[in-house]
């Protein structure tokens, strides 16, 4: 775990700027500075990942053969649940937010977070979420198996576990948002003095914007948890037709939350392949501007297009209609974002070290993932997909392909930073490798599925899908075993390994690689001077 | 840790900085809240939007209809549309619920009384509320329940049968695509 190292400092106990970390476990529990937390949230993140492909890694076994094979079927509802809420909320969004405490400060020249503390805060609700979340599979009546999307009135349904599921979902929220604000604090009032925001770089502006997405769409979610928490115990009938409520109607809340929270997913990953193509690339960032506006306006799209979600519950036309082109017009700011990368890489001198392969691969795959989209955005079109595996293959693309690859290029590409170690090149290209034909083995037969009919969360399904589910599980086997090299490759890099210089990679940009890799355990104590902010703005070259 | 964190924090000028934090936290924290708020307030908010619009279908509750209204001039006799009625019942087995006719063809304008058949199939008291929904939701704008059993929550005694009345208008400026309206019930059962 001991990514900072920096023992030789840590004698110096005159409570000054330049202490290092506390010995001992207790640093880890108490510590406040961004690089620890950072670190603290990658490594929950990346457990989760785990945990949350193992759950994969059953559902995939059921779905092997037809018929009923290994789990029965109520634990299977409870695997397709669990697994979209750890991967969600405990895998890819506390890896994201890893990442802004991470990067954000050695980024902007500031010394650490904005609020430290509540930034521990923020750390440690989450670990008590997810071991909540986790035990109510023990409880009485199992864990939550109504889907993630906690439909009423199925939800209502689950047993002992039902409070503790909204009670730790409650929990994930506060942490999100205690992350969000603290972003959102740090981005403004912490940026070294020259540090405009159109100096930024684009993974600060993405994660500003995902920040703002987080306090708008969080609290909503909680309100809707809530209000089922209350139509449970407390006699409230907001979702209850027998009392005058409306279960429709929490679809809609959901989906307010919802839509918005696929992009707090998705646009920090834009933001990370945003940094990493130019640096291997050798050429600056194609259309910096219309990156933030383009970030900027998926942003506030997403926050009108929620009931894409539910075509099929009955809507009138006008709301099919608006919902509709409003779903299809997002196509645009995102198109803008996979041409500027385009352009970015079109005559650079490109090299294929590990984070740029994982990068192409996202801009590649995420928009296979954008494209079926498109084709579920279609409203008359949707009333075919709606529930099937297409919708499951569409999600993954743009969840797997997009945000976990986003993740991995962000690893391999800062892991040299964080451990001053380089990572194992031939093992991280034989990751990739393995992990881009196994996903595609996985992922794409899932659209045929679909399109024939397959529904989506169930365990048994028609002897005419066999054969794509067998090839469809056994991407998904390798795909998940894959992953461990991804561990291997990190573990060695902590351990030692060729030393990485602070510049890392040949054409990289940003303050980050003006400090020593790893850089001490306090940074930019001292602000950067502008001259330096200029030199490595993204716009300045 | 957090002491020294803090007295780091002072040593280069981390209150100053702890002044600016302040203020901008306060106001998201605030942003938070309202978000929370919001959710809640979607829920009139929808029931608002829809009894406006008509989305949804589920307007047409209007009771309160003006003397000039019911003129019996207002009755358009030249345009005839069709009322179809449906019953859904999730409940097999303790409930029967049927309408007591499929469809009706009125004139807009004029009042028009029909009727929905329930029957407890238990032998214990069972209370239901039943609700309803319009097709096509615009039509919904132009609907009017004056008498209707699914204004009030309905007890049954064990075996019970009740006949239910409805009695509906059309309003005569029913937009000219509209020919067939559906009007559909569900009973949702009441825990007791």
């Amino acid at each position: 775990m001991a990514t900072v190292d920096t023992a030789d400092h840590h004698d110096n106990h005159g409570h000054d700027d330049h202490h290092g970390p506390e010995p001992g476990i207790m640093r880890w529990f108490k510590t406040t500075n961004h690089k620890d937390l950072g670190t603290l949230y990658l490594i929950f993140g990346l457990t989760m990942f785990f945990i949350g492909g193992a759950m994969a890694m059953i559902i995939r076994l059921e779905l092997f053969q037809p018929g009923i094979q290994f789990v029965d079927p109520y634990f299977f509802n409870q695997m397709t649940t669990m697994h979209a809420i750890v991967m969600i909320f405990g895998g890819v969004m506390p890896a994201f937010t890893g990442l802004a405490n991470w990067m954000i400060p050695m980024m902007i020249g500031a010394s650490d977070m904005a609020l430290p503390r509540i930034n521990n805060w923020g750390f440690w609700l989450l670990p008590a979420a997810f071991l909540l979340f986790l035990s109510t599979l023990f409880m009485s009546g199992g864990g939550p198996a109504g889907g993630w999307t906690l439909y009423p009135p199925l939800v209502l349904q689950t047993g002992d576990a039902f409070p503790f599921v909204i009670f730790s979902i409650h929990m994930m929220g506060i942490s999100s948002i205690l992350g969000a604000i603290n972003v959102i604090a740090t981005v403004i009032n912490l940026r070294a003095p020259g540090m405009t925001l159109m100096r930024m770089p684009i993974f600060v502006w993405t994660w500003l914007i995902t920040a703002f997405l987080l306090l708008l769409a969080m609290p909503v979610l909680a309100g809707a948890v809530t209000m089922l928490l209350t139509d449970r115990f407390f006699d409230t009938t907001f979702f209850s037709a027998a009392g005058g409520g409306d279960p429709v109607m929490f679809q809609h809340i959901f989906w307010f939350f919802g839509h918005p929270e696929v992009y707090i997913i998705i646009l920090p990953a834009f933001g990370i392949v945003s940094q990493i193509i130019p640096t291997f690339s050798r050429k600056p960032l194609f259309g910096y501007a219309s990156m933030v506006y383009a970030t900027a306006s998926i942003a506030f799209l997403s926050a009108i297009v929620w009931a894409h979600h539910m075509f099929t519950v009955g809507m009138p036309l006008a709301g099919e209609l608006y919902f509709m082109f409003a779903t299809v017009m997002i196509a645009v700011p995102t198109g803008v974002k996979v041409f500027n990368w385009t352009a970015t890489m079109w005559r650079g001198s490109i090299t294929f070290e590990a984070p740029m392969l994982w990068s192409i691969a996202f801009v590649i795959l995420f928009t296979c993932g954008g494209f079926s989209g498109l084709m579920l955005g279609i409203g008359p079109a949707d009333f075919q997909y709606h529930d099937t595996y297409f919708v499951v293959a569409h999600f993954h693309y743009v969840l797997v392909t997009g945000a976990v690859f986003s993740l991995m290029a962000a690893g391999y590409y800062w892991m040299p930073k964080w451990t001053g170690h380089m990572y194992n090149e031939k093992i991280a290209k034989a990751h990739f490798w393995i992990s881009t034909i196994s996903v595609n083995v996985l992922f794409f037969p899932q659209h045929f599925l679909g399109l024939a009919g397959m529904p989506r969360r169930i365990p048994d399904y028609n002897p005419q899908f066999a054969e794509f589910n067998m090839i469809s599980s056994i991407g998904g086997f390798v795909f998940g075993i894959s992953q461990l090299l991804f561990v291997w490759c990190l573990i060695k890099c902590i351990r030692g390994g060729d030393k990485a210089t602070s510049q890392v990679w040949e054409g990289a940009q940003g303050l980050e690689w003006e400090l020593d890799s790893p850089p001490a355990y306090h940074t930019f104590e001292t602000p950067p001077s502008e001259e330096l902010i200029i030199k490595h703005a993204p716009t300045a070259h | 840790m957090s002491e020294s964190k803090l007295a780091s924090q002072e040593h280069k000028g981390g209150s100053e900085q702890a002044k600016k934090n302040a203020p901008l936290v306060a106001k998201l924290l605030i942003g938070v809240v309202l978000m929370f708020g919001f959710g809640y307030a979607l829920v009139p908010l929808y029931d608002i939007l829809c009894d406006i619009t008509g989305l949804g279908g589920k307007a047409g509750n209007n009771t309160q209809i003006s003397e000039q209204e019911i003129d019996s001039k207002a009755i358009d006799y030249s345009r005839t549309v069709t009322v179809e009625f449906v019953a859904n019942n999730y409940m097999q087995g303790r409930w029967r619920f049927e309408p007591g006719e499929y469809k009706v063809e009125v004139h807009p304008g004029e009042f028009t009384e029909t009727h929905f058949v329930a029957e407890n199939l238990l032998k214990t008291e069972q209370s239901v509320r039943p609700s309803y929904n319009l097709a096509p939701a615009e039509s919904s704008l132009y609907f009017q329940k004056i008498q209707c059993f699914c204004f009030t929550e309905q007890e049954f005694e064990g075996n019970e049968v009740k006949r239910m009345p409805v009695i509906f208008r059309i309003k005569p400026d029913l937009p000219k695509h509209i020919s067939t309206i559906t009007l559909a019930y569900q009973l949702n059962h009441l825990d007791k």
